[in-house]
Protein backbone atom coordinates (compact mmCIF):
# COMPACT_ATOMS: atom_id res chain seq x y z
CA UNK A 1 0.00 0.00 0.00
CA UNK A 2 1.06 3.13 -1.01
CA UNK A 3 1.92 6.45 1.98
CA UNK A 4 -0.41 9.36 2.36
CA UNK A 5 1.57 11.53 0.24
CA UNK A 6 1.62 9.06 -2.97
CA UNK A 7 -2.15 9.29 -2.43
CA UNK A 8 -2.42 13.24 -1.93
CA UNK A 9 -0.24 13.28 -5.27
CA UNK A 10 -2.37 11.10 -7.20
CA UNK A 11 -5.44 13.48 -5.95
CA UNK A 12 -4.06 17.06 -6.56
CA UNK A 13 -5.23 17.54 -9.61
CA UNK A 14 -9.41 16.97 -8.55
CA UNK A 15 -10.53 20.89 -8.63
CA UNK A 16 -14.37 20.98 -7.34
CA UNK A 17 -15.79 23.78 -8.69
CA UNK A 18 -17.14 25.02 -5.22
CA UNK A 19 -14.75 27.70 -3.77
CA UNK A 20 -12.82 26.32 -0.42
CA UNK A 21 -13.27 22.83 -0.83
CA UNK A 22 -10.44 21.30 0.58
CA UNK A 23 -9.54 17.45 -1.01
CA UNK A 24 -7.30 15.33 1.09
CA UNK A 25 -7.67 17.29 4.35
CA UNK A 26 -6.63 14.30 5.77
CA UNK A 27 -5.78 11.10 4.39
CA UNK A 28 -4.87 7.69 5.68
CA UNK A 29 -4.05 4.20 4.51
CA UNK A 30 -3.58 1.05 6.27
CA UNK A 31 -6.09 -2.17 6.74
CA UNK A 32 -10.20 -1.78 7.03
CA UNK A 33 -12.48 -3.96 8.97
CA UNK A 34 -12.43 -6.93 7.11
CA UNK A 35 -8.18 -6.45 7.15
CA UNK A 36 -8.21 -5.38 3.19
CA UNK A 37 -5.77 -2.41 2.32
CA UNK A 38 -7.30 0.76 2.24
CA UNK A 39 -6.99 4.33 1.75
CA UNK A 40 -9.64 7.25 3.51
CA UNK A 41 -9.99 10.22 2.09
CA UNK A 42 -11.43 13.35 4.05
CA UNK A 43 -13.01 16.09 2.03
CA UNK A 44 -13.58 19.80 3.99
CA UNK A 45 -16.12 21.76 2.99
CA UNK A 46 -17.21 25.35 3.76
CA UNK A 47 -20.54 25.26 5.96
CA UNK A 48 -22.19 27.77 3.98
CA UNK A 49 -21.34 25.82 0.73
CA UNK A 50 -22.17 22.73 1.74
CA UNK A 51 -25.36 22.47 -0.01
CA UNK A 52 -23.90 23.88 -3.17
CA UNK A 53 -21.08 21.06 -3.01
CA UNK A 54 -23.74 18.13 -3.05
CA UNK A 55 -24.76 19.26 -6.66
CA UNK A 56 -20.69 17.64 -7.59
CA UNK A 57 -20.29 15.63 -4.93
CA UNK A 58 -20.91 12.61 -6.62
CA UNK A 59 -18.35 13.31 -9.61
CA UNK A 60 -15.86 14.86 -7.64
CA UNK A 61 -15.98 11.02 -5.39
CA UNK A 62 -15.82 9.57 -8.93
CA UNK A 63 -12.96 11.43 -9.82
CA UNK A 64 -10.93 10.66 -6.41
CA UNK A 65 -11.81 7.09 -5.98
CA UNK A 66 -10.48 6.34 -9.89
CA UNK A 67 -7.34 8.47 -9.75
CA UNK A 68 -6.72 7.04 -6.72
CA UNK A 69 -7.38 3.07 -7.47
CA UNK A 70 -5.12 4.28 -11.23
CA UNK A 71 -1.82 4.95 -9.01
CA UNK A 72 -2.48 2.11 -6.83
CA UNK A 73 -3.18 0.08 -9.99
CA UNK A 74 -6.01 -1.87 -8.38
CA UNK A 75 -9.41 -0.98 -10.11
CA UNK A 76 -11.13 -2.58 -7.01
CA UNK A 77 -8.97 -0.93 -4.22
CA UNK A 78 -11.06 -0.18 -0.96
CA UNK A 79 -11.31 4.30 -0.98
CA UNK A 80 -13.85 5.56 1.98
CA UNK A 81 -14.47 9.02 1.08
CA UNK A 82 -15.71 11.01 3.60
CA UNK A 83 -16.94 14.91 3.85
CA UNK A 84 -16.37 17.25 7.05
CA UNK A 85 -17.87 20.78 7.56
CA UNK A 86 -15.07 23.22 8.31
CA UNK A 87 -16.22 24.32 11.46
CA UNK A 88 -16.62 21.18 13.09
CA UNK A 89 -13.27 20.34 12.25
CA UNK A 90 -11.65 23.79 13.82
CA UNK A 91 -13.93 23.17 17.22
CA UNK A 92 -12.72 20.24 17.68
CA UNK A 93 -10.68 19.81 20.65
CA UNK B 1 -43.44 0.89 5.89
CA UNK B 2 -40.69 -1.95 5.39
CA UNK B 3 -37.88 -2.10 8.40
CA UNK B 4 -35.69 -1.12 6.29
CA UNK B 5 -37.51 2.42 5.58
CA UNK B 6 -37.71 2.32 9.41
CA UNK B 7 -34.32 2.17 10.41
CA UNK B 8 -33.61 4.61 7.54
CA UNK B 9 -35.98 7.08 9.23
CA UNK B 10 -34.62 6.22 12.59
CA UNK B 11 -30.95 7.17 11.20
CA UNK B 12 -32.05 10.48 9.96
CA UNK B 13 -33.97 11.51 13.36
CA UNK B 14 -30.59 10.49 14.89
CA UNK B 15 -28.63 12.84 13.79
CA UNK B 16 -31.04 15.25 13.83
CA UNK B 17 -30.72 15.41 17.15
CA UNK B 18 -29.27 18.13 19.61
CA UNK B 19 -27.56 19.97 15.92
CA UNK B 20 -25.26 22.32 17.35
CA UNK B 21 -24.02 19.31 19.88
CA UNK B 22 -24.67 16.26 18.52
CA UNK B 23 -23.75 13.49 21.25
CA UNK B 24 -21.67 11.00 19.97
CA UNK B 25 -24.18 7.97 20.94
CA UNK B 26 -26.52 9.82 18.25
CA UNK B 27 -23.96 9.98 15.42
CA UNK B 28 -22.70 6.72 15.53
CA UNK B 29 -26.09 5.14 16.36
CA UNK B 30 -27.63 6.87 13.24
CA UNK B 31 -24.38 5.71 11.06
CA UNK B 32 -25.17 2.00 12.08
CA UNK B 33 -28.87 2.79 11.70
CA UNK B 34 -28.12 3.83 8.13
CA UNK B 35 -26.34 0.59 7.05
CA UNK B 36 -28.10 -2.06 8.47
CA UNK B 37 -31.14 -0.03 6.90
CA UNK B 38 -29.80 -0.58 3.21
CA UNK B 39 -28.23 -3.91 4.63
CA UNK B 40 -32.20 -4.86 5.46
CA UNK B 41 -33.20 -3.60 2.02
CA UNK B 42 -30.94 -5.55 0.05
CA UNK B 43 -31.71 -9.02 1.89
CA UNK B 44 -35.33 -8.40 1.85
CA UNK B 45 -35.00 -8.03 -1.81
CA UNK B 46 -32.61 -10.79 -2.33
CA UNK B 47 -34.86 -13.65 -0.18
CA UNK B 48 -38.07 -12.30 -2.07
CA UNK B 49 -35.94 -12.86 -5.33
CA UNK B 50 -34.75 -15.96 -4.74
CA UNK B 51 -38.01 -17.96 -2.96
CA UNK B 52 -40.89 -16.05 -4.36
CA UNK B 53 -44.11 -16.21 -4.00
CA UNK B 54 -46.62 -17.57 -0.92
CA UNK B 55 -46.99 -21.02 -1.05
CA UNK B 56 -46.69 -23.52 2.07
CA UNK B 57 -43.32 -22.78 3.61
CA UNK B 58 -42.02 -19.96 1.59
CA UNK B 59 -42.08 -17.00 4.36
CA UNK B 60 -40.41 -19.30 6.51
CA UNK B 61 -37.75 -20.00 3.44
CA UNK B 62 -36.77 -16.28 3.13
CA UNK B 63 -36.49 -15.89 6.61
CA UNK B 64 -33.89 -18.70 6.80
CA UNK B 65 -32.52 -17.38 3.69
CA UNK B 66 -31.92 -13.87 5.57
CA UNK B 67 -30.25 -15.34 8.51
CA UNK B 68 -27.44 -16.37 5.57
CA UNK B 69 -25.91 -13.32 4.39
CA UNK B 70 -22.45 -12.51 5.57
CA UNK B 71 -21.11 -8.99 5.57
CA UNK B 72 -17.97 -9.63 4.61
CA UNK B 73 -18.90 -11.48 1.59
CA UNK B 74 -21.58 -8.68 0.36
CA UNK B 75 -19.20 -5.96 0.83
CA UNK B 76 -16.69 -8.11 -1.05
CA UNK B 77 -19.40 -8.68 -4.01
CA UNK B 78 -20.77 -5.24 -3.66
CA UNK B 79 -16.87 -3.64 -4.36
CA UNK B 80 -17.16 -5.61 -7.58
CA UNK B 81 -20.52 -4.23 -8.48
CA UNK B 82 -19.54 -1.10 -7.43
CA UNK B 83 -16.42 -0.76 -9.91
CA UNK B 84 -18.35 -2.47 -12.75
CA UNK B 85 -16.04 -5.58 -12.63
CA UNK B 86 -18.03 -7.95 -10.15
CA UNK B 87 -16.10 -11.92 -10.22
CA UNK B 88 -17.27 -14.31 -12.47
CA UNK B 89 -19.57 -15.59 -12.77
CA UNK B 90 -21.28 -12.65 -11.83
CA UNK B 91 -19.83 -10.32 -14.69
CA UNK B 92 -21.18 -12.57 -16.99
CA UNK B 93 -24.67 -12.66 -15.79
CA UNK B 94 -24.68 -9.26 -14.82
CA UNK B 95 -23.76 -7.72 -18.21
CA UNK B 96 -22.86 -3.91 -17.94
CA UNK B 97 -23.56 -2.61 -14.40
CA UNK B 98 -25.79 0.51 -14.44
CA UNK B 99 -24.89 3.40 -12.24
CA UNK B 100 -27.69 3.15 -10.69
CA UNK B 101 -26.91 0.01 -9.02
CA UNK B 102 -22.92 1.12 -8.99
CA UNK B 103 -24.27 4.03 -6.20
CA UNK B 104 -26.17 1.24 -4.31
CA UNK B 105 -23.39 -1.20 -4.27
CA UNK B 106 -20.71 1.40 -3.55
CA UNK B 107 -22.81 3.12 -0.30
CA UNK B 108 -22.93 -0.70 0.99
CA UNK B 109 -19.32 -0.84 1.07
CA UNK B 110 -18.95 2.85 2.30
CA UNK B 111 -21.88 2.39 4.98
CA UNK B 112 -20.47 -1.14 6.34
CA UNK B 113 -16.77 0.50 6.98
CA UNK B 114 -18.49 3.24 8.47
CA UNK B 115 -20.35 1.30 10.74
CA UNK B 116 -17.87 -0.62 11.94
CA UNK B 117 -15.54 2.36 13.04
CA UNK B 118 -19.06 3.94 14.58
CA UNK B 119 -19.47 0.92 16.37
CA UNK B 120 -16.37 0.14 17.71
CA UNK B 121 -13.99 2.56 17.23
CA UNK B 122 -14.08 4.69 20.26
CA UNK B 123 -10.42 6.35 19.82
CA UNK B 124 -12.34 8.47 16.37
CA UNK B 125 -14.66 11.46 17.43
CA UNK B 126 -17.65 11.90 14.77
CA UNK B 127 -18.76 14.76 13.15
CA UNK B 128 -22.03 15.84 12.86
CA UNK B 129 -21.76 16.38 9.11
CA UNK B 130 -19.74 13.30 8.36
CA UNK B 131 -23.06 11.45 10.11
CA UNK B 132 -25.57 13.32 7.47
CA UNK B 133 -23.68 12.66 4.70
CA UNK B 134 -23.52 9.03 5.34
CA UNK B 135 -27.30 9.02 5.91
CA UNK B 136 -27.77 11.18 2.88
CA UNK B 137 -26.14 8.89 0.90
CA UNK B 138 -28.19 5.83 2.64
CA UNK B 139 -31.18 7.78 1.61
CA UNK B 140 -30.22 8.03 -2.19
CA UNK B 141 -28.84 4.37 -2.47
CA UNK B 142 -32.54 3.83 -1.53
CA UNK B 143 -33.91 5.75 -4.66
CA UNK B 144 -31.47 4.54 -6.48
CA UNK B 145 -31.99 0.95 -5.59
CA UNK B 146 -36.08 2.01 -6.93
CA UNK B 147 -34.22 2.80 -10.34
CA UNK B 148 -31.88 -0.30 -10.82
CA UNK B 149 -34.30 -3.29 -9.53
CA UNK B 150 -35.80 -5.67 -11.81
CA UNK B 151 -32.87 -5.18 -14.22
CA UNK B 152 -30.54 -8.30 -15.05
CA UNK B 153 -27.41 -6.62 -13.48
CA UNK B 154 -29.43 -5.94 -9.81
CA UNK B 155 -30.96 -9.85 -10.10
CA UNK B 156 -27.39 -10.90 -10.32
CA UNK B 157 -26.12 -8.52 -7.18
CA UNK B 158 -29.33 -10.30 -5.53
CA UNK B 159 -28.03 -13.83 -6.36
CA UNK B 160 -24.23 -13.06 -5.18
CA UNK B 161 -25.17 -11.43 -2.04
CA UNK B 162 -26.04 -14.91 -0.53
CA UNK B 163 -23.41 -17.25 -2.76
CA UNK B 164 -19.99 -17.17 -2.33
CA UNK B 165 -17.79 -16.66 -5.39
CA UNK B 166 -15.17 -18.82 -6.35
CA UNK B 167 -13.46 -16.44 -8.20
Amino acid sequence: MLGPETIKDAITDVQPRTKGVQIGSEIFTGRDSTDEDAVWVYVLVPDERIEDFYAEWDQVRDEIRRRIRDRLGDENAYVYIRMRAASEVATEP
Amino acid sequence: MSFADDLLMQADQLIAQDPRRPKQASLRRGVSAAYYALFHLLTEASANFLISGNGPGREELRNAIRRGYGHNEMKAISNGFAGGTPPQPWKAASGVISPHLRLVAETFVELQEARHQADYDHARSWTRQEAVDLVRRAQLAFVEWERAKGARDAYAYLAAMVIKSRA
